[in-house]
């Protein structure tokens, strides 16, 4: 169902009349996010905060959450490709969009590197189990398997500017020599490294681990350094921009659903609630973490301070649920995806300084925002 | 003369009770319950209604109407929903809710079913992937399932079987799992609605791929995840309909969650949907099958029913139940009681 001229004249008009309030000055970057009532209709676009300027991203079809690269200047995001899915990119103005040569029908979970230049993805025929982890090169247009075609690997992410490999070189004892060996043969070099959730086990008794993944390598994360021995599902690893060592991640670990900050002095429960607390998001600086919590009862969105694990509330209402959390590159701004302002998805902007709100969408279902990096504006 | 008007309005709107669905099959002004989705309650029980405009509410069986004192609340949608109690003494049956607003009269036909009370063990049918407007084939097949179910109903145990533990047990509804349609048509959803009316028991309804064509099923059915409690037991419908079922990014996850944790005290939680995948999206499988697994999945999807290897979902806690297609004359009915959820054998049809 294609809606897009009427819903872009729409929130077109409803995105100006709702920043025409606001100050230019107060936002900087774009705001790209999912707008479409079904999975099929689903499209990405590009909104400028501070003008009301939108722009269509690719042609809408199936589209998948936008995911900025470090730069600022594209967008890769998932949409539909033949009977499955492939990697769309495209340039912030739109240009330039292309599918991704791949060579598997479903494609999932981009990520790009720190330069900008390569994107990690999961890809499968229809099973992630089996699937593996792909890097595509954007310079030589070519698709490379990475973990040395270990199956069962989903949901990477670059390691950046972490020190995790050559941190838990240096600390790694009990060991047998032929796992030592492997471990420090890796390349510490966080560029050159995924981390990745991977399934483990059988059906009827699947699981997950922290892999970390090279081009040749992948492998699991020794148990030192997850809560505690047993097995659990994590999902959603994200890396602190400050590099270091805190790496946050969901796990059960437990008996429910926790956010989790990795640390060198080990690995420990931030959300802390015995409702189930979900998807991680560090600030731009790496001093607060974003999460999701239905710890009101509603969805919710929650900043806690890794160092001292105070739970501040962003977007929590009885009248609706809040998600997404994605934040601004200065750290003042939170977007969101909230139904308390007008029962449907919307997103919406929260100053951290005063809680003041702004509704940055207006009709249809808006999902999945993603902040601009302050690299690109 | 004013009595005989008044005589023939009495029984054309008593003895005909229009449905709420608008002559093209769609919901009208009451949104829920209705015939896909209705409400299953004791006398005295509280239940929940949706609509588009708010009025007063009344309950209407062929023999009798009982108005319902009801509190309305406005939604952010601008959209009504409002909690009535049922009157204590209401006899069981088959009721039509009515709703009087402003612009008009509307009524939600098989909307609400009255009984004594919930037993401890009963029967639920499972019927999926109908395919309606696939051929004329289909829709027979369909009606046929239906008589089945509706001919194991009427069996009751003799008098002196009541605590024989084979005697037959009640079937208290039927949940459908998706491909209603062969391509999303609105006739054809028209089609599955007026089939299912034949049904003696309540039926629940969800989508299939099949199913998914803009919001043609929500025209008709409203929204594709829901609960519902039945006696000591909850059930859940999932919607999994899109190419990448209950994707991450779907406003579906929030309901999932709190749905899932209003029905975990429960004695059974049973989740029925169209189908399970491994490519669902993480967030529902985590929801759903990994941090707090439902006791049971029931779907169709496959063409065929899981073999003795295929009990459980991949992550080992929620055990399966696949039902073959009803466009081919399958169904089967699954037992549910205080120590066992025991899916019976696929039946079929005689041709």
């Amino acid at each position: 169902m294609r809606t897009s001229p009427y819903i872009l004249s729409l929130f077109g008009l409803g995105a100006l009349l709702c920043m025409a309030l606001s100050a230019h000055a107060e936002f900087s970057g774009r705001i790209a996010f999912l707008h479409g009532d079904t999975q099929a209709d689903r499209r990405v676009y590009v909104t400028d905060p501070a003008s009301g300027d939108v722009i269509p991203m690719g042609p809408g079809d199936h589209d998948g959450p936008p995911v900025w690269a470090p730069d600022g200047t594209h967008l890769a995001f998932t949409s539909r490709e033949g009977e499955g899915l492939g990697i769309a990119v495209a340039r912030l103005d739109g240009s330039g969009f292309r599918m991704l040569d791949t060579e598997a029908a479903w494609n999932q979970h981009p990520a790009w590197d720190s330069d900008s230049r390569r994107i990690a993805y999961t890809a499968s025929e229809g099973s992630p189990e089996t699937g593996t982890l792909r890097v595509f090169d954007l310079d030589t247009n070519t698709e490379t398997v990475w973990g040395g075609g270990h199956a069962g690997l989903v949901q990477p992410v670059w390691l950046g500017e972490s020190l995790l490999i050559a941190l838990l070189q240096a600390e790694l004892e009990g060991l047998d020599d032929a796992e030592a060996e492997i471990w420090h043969g890796i390349d510490p070099d966080p560029k050159n490294t995924l981390l990745a959730i991977g399934m483990m086990g059988a059906p009827g008794n699947l699981s997950t681990h922290l892999f970390a993944v090279t081009s040749d390598h992948a492998l699991p994360l020794p148990d030192m350094v997850l809560p505690s021995r047993g097995n659990y599902v994590e999902w959603n690893i994200a890396i602190n921009p400050r590099g270091g060592r805190h790496i946050a991640f969901e796990s059960n670990d437990g008996g429910d659903r926790e956010i989790y900050n990795l640390t060198q002095r080990g690995a420990f429960n931030l959300s802390n609630h015995r409702a189930a607390d979900w998807n991680p998001v560090w600030s731009p600086r790496g001093d607060w973490l974003a999460f999701e919590s239905f710890r009101s009862g509603r969805r919710g969105v929650y900043r806690v301070n890794p160092d001292t694990a105070l739970v501040l509330p962003v977007a929590v209402s009885e009248a609706g649920d809040a998600s997404g959390p994605t934040w601004s590159p200065d750290g003042r701004w939170i977007a969101c995806v909230s139904t308390a302002e007008t029962g449907s998805p919307e997103i919406i902007l929260v100053n951290l300084r005063d809680d003041s709100i702004r509704l940055l969408t207006q009709g249809g279902v808006n999902l999945a925002p993603a902040w601009q990096p302050g690299e690109g504006r | 003369m004013k009595r005989f008007a008044f005589v023939f309005i009495f029984v054309v709107f008593h003895v005909f009770p229009a449905s709420a669905r608008q002559p093209d099959g769609t919901l009208g002004v009451i949104r829920g319950p209705h015939s896909g989705k209705p409400a299953i309650a004791t006398p005295g029980a509280t239940i929940e209604i949706q609509a588009i405009r708010r009025g007063d509410v009344r309950l209407l069986s062929d023999s009798s109407e009982h108005p319902l004192v009801v509190a309305w609340r406005e939604q952010l949608d601008g959209s009504f929903e409002a909690r009535g109690d049922l009157p204590r003494d209401m006899p069981s049956g088959t009721y039509t809710l009515v709703l009087e607003h402003e612009g008009g009269v509307d009524r939600s036909a098989r909307a609400v079913f009255i009984i004594e009370a919930f037993p401890e063990r009963y029967l639920f049918a499972h019927i999926t992937d109908a395919y309606i407007g696939q051929d004329e084939q289909a829709a027979v097949h369909l009606r046929a399932v239906i008589s089945a179910i509706n001919d194991r109903h009427e069996i009751e145990p003799e008098p002196d079987e009541s605590d024989d533990a084979d005697a037959p047990l009640p079937v208290a509804f039927v949940l459908v799992t998706g491909d209603l349609t062969a391509s999303g048509a609105p006739e054809e959803f028209q089609q599955v609605v007026d089939i299912l009316a034949t049904c003696a028991v309540p039926v629940f309804v969800v989508p299939g791929e099949h199913d998914a064509v803009g919001m043609v099923y929500e025209a008709f059915f409203g929204p594709a995840t829901y609960r519902f409690v039945y006696g000591e037991d909850g059930y859940l419908a999932i919607d999994t309909r899109d190419p990448v079922p209950a994707d991450d990014a779907h406003p579906q996850q929030s309901l999932l969650e709190r749905y899932r944790r209003e029905l975990m005290p429960r004695r059974w939680s049973i989740g029925f949907t169209h189908r399970y995948d491994p490519m669902m999206g993480m967030r529902a499988q985590m929801v759903l099958f990994i941090d707090a697994p439902l006791d049971h999945l029931v779907f169709g999807h496959w063409g065929r029913a899981n073999t003795e290897e295929e009990r459980l979902t991949p992550w080992g806690h929620t055990g399966i139940t696949v039902t073959p297609s009803a466009a081919q004359g399958a169904y089967r009915f699954i037992e549910v009681g205080p120590h066992a959820l025991r899916p019976g054998p696929v039946e079929t049809i005689a041709e």
